[in-house]
């Protein structure tokens, strides 16, 4: 079960950093497009400083995963 | 006057507990009622605060406004988290009550852009953002008190109670919205009447002051704040040290998360869903939400109760997995239920129009109105509204075009079960959410580190569901296909809460009531 853990540890973090990727490449692609509409700006401006933070979260809850920090916790 | 506990004061039973429950209760169904009333209304606000032609932009302008009420509840989370882990649950909820109950009157009062320009959006962002700190504030603070003050073993079916409260806010806020606006007519309530609710909360918030008042400090903390065990910087014990930050990472990501998406799919995005995708009628849809939320209510106490018995952790992964498995085939039915796509009968149908003309510009304004009567019994009413300018010179305004649909009795009693079966995932997830997270953490911190994950995984990934999935859906219209992919919006909800079961599966402890046995 802790292989599987960590395993998912790693995940965790992968999923997180494909999700930045993701979130910045979208982001970037509909912004620097002619004529952006207002509810766009609105929406990449307010999802960024959000959801950003909140992978790195989930790269630090997979981190944690990895090193075993959760092993402890009985099922 | 409140009574002030002993040290020693042990966990209440019978009435003594029940009166704890209720009088916590009603403060945060205030709170919630208030909170609501502003995403329940947003095309109403969209329209007075937020100018625009296109009345698409308006709604996302305070959908977006709404999302602002989300986004700043894990702010009031930390702050008034620190206050009750350092000067008590009481007053600490008390405060919040007021600071809620001040915001949503005053948005009520708040002149429209009409009269006081770009100060009126402003000011309701300001308010709204008030109401989320508020917010971020109350709900930690009433599911911990009324947890140090249930026994151990019935934790899940007393604070399933607290757990009620946020539907039954809803439900609330959707019942004082359709009894207003039948009382006063579309008109006046379109115009001034959707002012009513914000102002009536001044009313209820008084009463639910008052109630407060009398209540007594937290039986758990007074003995801990008599014994100076209480923290002296929660804030930094809550999440610079890891054991208690791991845990704060594995509440957030193995449960909240998953849960706050169920939360807001099966009632906000189910109603926002009905209203601009399924073009249901204004007041039909909140009664299906309205009786969906009275038959599944009762749920929470459930689900809690046998939380009690089995563990938290199953009950609210089943939720999840229930949710991530049929919320297609659930939305799917809702469109094929409410599709104009159907034989009409024809002798049934009608058509008219008004036409008028202002005297003092010449402009002419044409009113066609088209009726359409389906095999299934669903009604259909088109208001196509053409305004043409005098001035020819002037550019011309593409004709306005706005549809509702009623149901007939069957297809509105299948609607209302499909939105029920949502509101049921709802109380699997979120019944046992608050003994959990009570249970996650010591009484020192508790306030602090249960109130961060609850609101960032139920403000910000539940909360934005509205916001995320109209956006997955515009991003799906194309020439070919104006109306876009409707179950597109689906994808987000389904998304966190599949991370969330695999994570909530392999990592949550299947029993948390023994974390923190020794405190209790």
């Amino acid at each position: 079960m802790n292989v599987v853990k960590k395993m998912s540890g790693i995940i965790c973090i992968l999923l997180s950093l494909a999700a930045i990727w993701f979130l910045f490449t979208r982001a970037g692609a509909e912004l620097s497009a002619a004529n952006v509409k207002p509810d766009k700006k609105i929406f990449w401006y307010s999802i960024l400083p959000v959801y950003v933070p909140l992978m790195f979260g989930l790269a630090l809850f997979g981190y944690y995963a990895l090193k075993g920090e959760y092993d402890s916790l009985e099922q | 006057m409140p009574t002030s506990p002993t040290p020693d004061a042990a966990v209440k039973t019978g009435w003594g507990l029940m009166s704890v429950i209720l009088a916590s209760s009603v403060g945060t169904l205030i709170e919630w009622y208030d909170f609501y009333i502003y995403g329940t209304l947003a095309p109403y606000i969209a329209k007075q605060f937020f100018p625009a032609e296109n009345i698409t932009a308006s709604y996302l302008a305070a959908l977006g406004s709404f999302a602002a009420g989300f986004i700043v509840r894990p702010f009031g989370a930390l702050f008034f988290g620190r206050l009750g882990d350092l000067i008590g649950r009481k007053y600490t909820f008390l405060v919040t009550l007021v600071l809620m109950g001040l915001s949503t009157f005053s948005i009520g009062l708040i002149p429209g852009y009409a009269q006081i320009g770009m100060l009126a959006p402003f000011l309701i962002l300001l308010l709204r953002l008030l109401q989320g700190l508020a917010l971020g504030g109350e709900y930690g603070g009433a599911a911990t008190y009324v947890a140090e003050h249930a026994p151990a073993n019935q934790r899940g079916f007393y604070t399933g109670f607290i757990q009620t409260t946020a539907t039954v806010g809803l439900l609330l806020s959707i019942m004082v919205i359709i009894g207003t606006k039948t009382y006063l007519g579309d008109d006046a309530f379109s115009e001034w009447g959707w002012r009513v609710p914000f102002i009536v909360s001044a009313i209820m918030i008084a009463i639910s002051v008052y109630i407060r008042l009398k209540m007594s400090e937290s039986p758990m903390f007074t003995k801990i704040k008599h014994s100076g065990q209480l923290s002296v910087n929660p804030l930094k014990e809550s999440f610079t040290k890891r054991a208690n930050l791991k845990m704060v990472l594995l509440a957030l990501f193995g449960a909240v998360a998953g849960q706050g998406v169920i939360w807001y799919t099966g009632q906000f995005y189910a109603m926002s869903f009905m209203d601009t995708i399924c073009k249901i009628e204004f007041n039909t849809v909140r009664w299906i939400l309205a009786v969906a939320i009275i038959f599944g209510t009762p749920f929470f106490l459930v689900f809690g109760a046998l939380s009690d018995k089995i563990g938290r952790k199953w009950i609210m992964m089943a939720g999840m997995l229930l949710g991530i498995l049929t919320y297609r085939p659930i939305y799917a039915k809702m469109l094929e239920i409410s599709s104009l796509q159907k034989t009409e009968i024809a002798e049934k149908g009608s058509v008219g129009s008004i036409v008028k003309v202002d005297p003092q510009t010449d402009d002419a304004t044409i009113v066609e109105t088209t009726v359409k009567v389906f095999v299934d019994g669903n009604t259909s009413k088109e208001v196509k509204t053409t305004k043409i300018l005098a001035d020819k010179s002037k550019e011309q305004r593409m004709p306005e075009v706005k549809t509702s649909v009623w149901l007939s009795s069957s297809n509105w009693w299948l609607m209302t079960f499909l939105v029920f079966l949502q509101i049921l995932y709802v109380t699997m997830v979120y019944g046992p959410i608050a003994a959990f997270l009570v249970e996650l953490f010591p009484t020192r911190i508790r306030y602090t580190s249960m109130s961060l994950p609850y609101h960032i995984g139920n403000g910000i990934f539940g909360g934005l569901v509205p916001y995320i999935a109209t956006f997955l859906v515009s991003t799906t219209i194309t020439e070919q296909n104006p109306t876009g992919d409707p179950l597109a919006g689906l994808f987000y909800p389904m998304m966190v809460a599949g991370v969330c079961l695999v994570i909530g599966a392999l990592f949550l402890p299947a029993r948390t009531d023994n974390l923190h046995s020794d405190e209790h």
